[in-house]
């Protein structure tokens, strides 16, 4: 099956990193060969210099991105576990929510972040709701999906042992769901950071977005790519880190398959 | 609640039992006035064309239906919700494929709040039975179809129920497997002396297993025919292939055929 047991050099995706590494070159081969001016397309090197002279202004605003992006996902999870496992439980809570739900996800919601400002403010609270808002959503739909998708034979051998409705749903249901719980959480991850950006793009005196803005204001373009670079660590951070716990998951609650 | 079962000489009654599902445009009448008992520690085989209302019968049986109509008692008391004495094996092994064949068989006492050091060593003793011995780490989808069948008989056996519902369960597999676990079964039920209700197509295996074979009518199901099966106990497979025993199956065979005419 997969190659989680091997060590971590081995894991280590060898050849689309060569890929990336050889875009890379070309692409620094190509700014200097046709002198692009830095303002437009700044080279993999000049970025790194970037990278280098702001380190401690990108740390800073990259914890500030990432503390609420790391903090929305952990909203977004929890209340879409709750949302799901309502609808599941209570019907009438399904009904009430579910079509909602379903049009919400269809809706470009990142466009909606300017009624966050209009409602809460310029600020950290409106950032929040909005990164929360973008990224309930997966969640909430891949959960119920999952706690859909049980296996009609097995619930019945459960009730047959004499299992509650609560019972059902914690030995058959959940554990059939994890799988679709955890795809869902990977794209709230990715959306929270989404999220926490466009905050800071709208409404925001810190993080990343913010800073990106600065830089655009002052043509600092090597400083964009060095922002939108650590942007994409982080993303990928939490994403990575997601993948590790619903490891973990699998292999205490064994729905590997 | 009291267990007032040990006083009934009868495992299960039926009495008048009628079952309609309130399904869209017409109501479908699946069980018709159905009337019957299985007295503590007997064999009943129920035969029968498919779709004619066994599995709703014998879902009645496990508390997971509820008649519409007549009177369905467990132990001298009535029937409501699943029984915690009464063990259900399905078509289906329904086994959880991300539990151990162990943890598979021990779901029952999860599921009753009973400690795991309770009933450990009545699943060892099972699964040894059965042959599985070797596989209690192994995940469900390593195992064949009848081994998945036998940790499924496992399960419906670890509280040591009086009373043993079975719908069909073997017609999954392959005919060689399928006898095998008729035989396994037999053997199994021989000694302990559970009640059991047991839905199969296979005549040898009604005959083979039970102390009396009902036949069910197309549907709505009802009893058609009744006939007690006379070879002493304990049995063994060899049976199977006496003159009696073909003479029997063959004499079954009419009755069958003149109550599907009919
Ligand atoms: N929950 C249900 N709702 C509606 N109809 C049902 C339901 N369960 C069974 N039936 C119908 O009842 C009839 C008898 O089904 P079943 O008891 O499964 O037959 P058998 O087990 O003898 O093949 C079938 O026509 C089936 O479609
Ligand atoms: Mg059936």
């Amino acid at each position: 099956m997969s190659g989680s047991a091997l060590p971590l050099p081995q894991r280590l995706p060898l050849l689309p990193l060569a890929t990336g590494l050889l875009a890379l070159l070309l692409w620094e081969l190509l700014v200097r060969w046709a002198r692009i001016p830095n303002v437009l397309l700044p080279s993999p090197g000049s970025v790194a210099g970037s990278l280098w002279l702001a380190a401690p202004q990108l740390a800073w605003h990259g914890l500030a991105t990432g503390g609420a992006a790391v903090g929305a996902f952990v909203v977004a999870v929890a209340a879409g576990l709750v949302l799901a496992t309502m609808m599941m439980l209570w019907p009438l809570v399904n009904r009430l929510l579910y079509p909602n739900l379903l049009l919400f996800q269809l809706l470009p919601k990142v466009a909606l972040g300017p009624l966050f400002v209009v409602w809460l403010g310029i600020g950290l609270p409106s950032l929040l709701a909005f990164a929360v808002f973008v990224s309930v959503f997966p969640v909430a739909i891949g959960m119920l999906t999952g706690l859909r998708a049980a296996d009609a034979n097995q619930v019945r051998m459960c009730q047959a042992a004499g299992g509650s409705n609560w019972q059902v749903f914690r030995h058959i249901r959940l554990p059939t769901a994890m799988p679709y719980g955890f795809a869902g959480a990977k794209v709230a991850a990715t959306m929270a950071f989404t999220g926490a950006t466009v905050g800071e793009f709208i409404s925001a005196n810190a993080g990343l977005g913010y800073m990106v803005m600065q830089a655009q204001a002052k043509s600092d373009t090597p400083l964009i790519f060095a922002a939108l670079a650590v942007l994409c660590l982080l993303g990928a951070g939490l994403y990575a880190a997601v993948g590790v716990a619903e490891d973990a998951a699998r292999r205490r609650w064994g729905t590997r398959r | 609640m009291p267990d007032t079962s040990a006083l009934a000489s009868e495992a299960v009654r039926f009495q008048a039992v009628g079952k309609t599902f309130p399904t869209r445009p017409h109501p479908l009448r699946a069980v018709e006035s159905v009337s019957f008992s299985v007295r503590r520690g007997e064999f009943v085989s129920i035969l029968g064309p498919s779709g004619c209302g066994k599995s709703t019968l014998l879902m009645m049986a496990a508390g997971l239906e509820t008649p519409t109509e007549g009177r369905l008692e467990r132990g001298g008391v009535a029937l409501e919700g699943p029984h915690r004495q009464t063990g259900v094996m399905f078509q289906d092994a329904t086994l959880l494929p991300w539990l151990s064949v162990l943890d598979n068989v021990l779901f029952p006492a999860v599921i009753r709040h009973i400690p795991r050091a309770k009933v450990l060593d009545q699943a060892m003793r099972l699964i040894e039975t059965v042959g599985l011995k070797g596989f209690e780490h192994s995940r469900p989808h390593e195992l064949s179809g009848g081994m998945r069948q036998r940790a499924a008989i496992c399960r419906a056996l670890v509280l040591d129920p009086d009373l043993l519902l079975m719908d069909e369960p073997f017609s999954a597999l392959d005919a060689i497997t399928r006898d095998e676990m008729g035989d396994v079964l037999l053997d199994l039920w021989q000694h302990t002396h559970k009640s059991a209700i047991f839905v199969t197509h296979s005549i040898r295996e009604a005959v083979l297993l039970a102390d009396r074979v009902l036949v069910m009518s197309r549907r709505p199901a009802t009893v058609a025919e009744e006939l007690v099966v006379p070879f002493p106990r304990p049995r063994s497979p060899a049976l199977a292939d006496t003159a009696e025993f073909a003479a029997l199956v063959a004499h079954l065979r009419g009755v069958i055929a003149r109550s599907m005419a009919a």
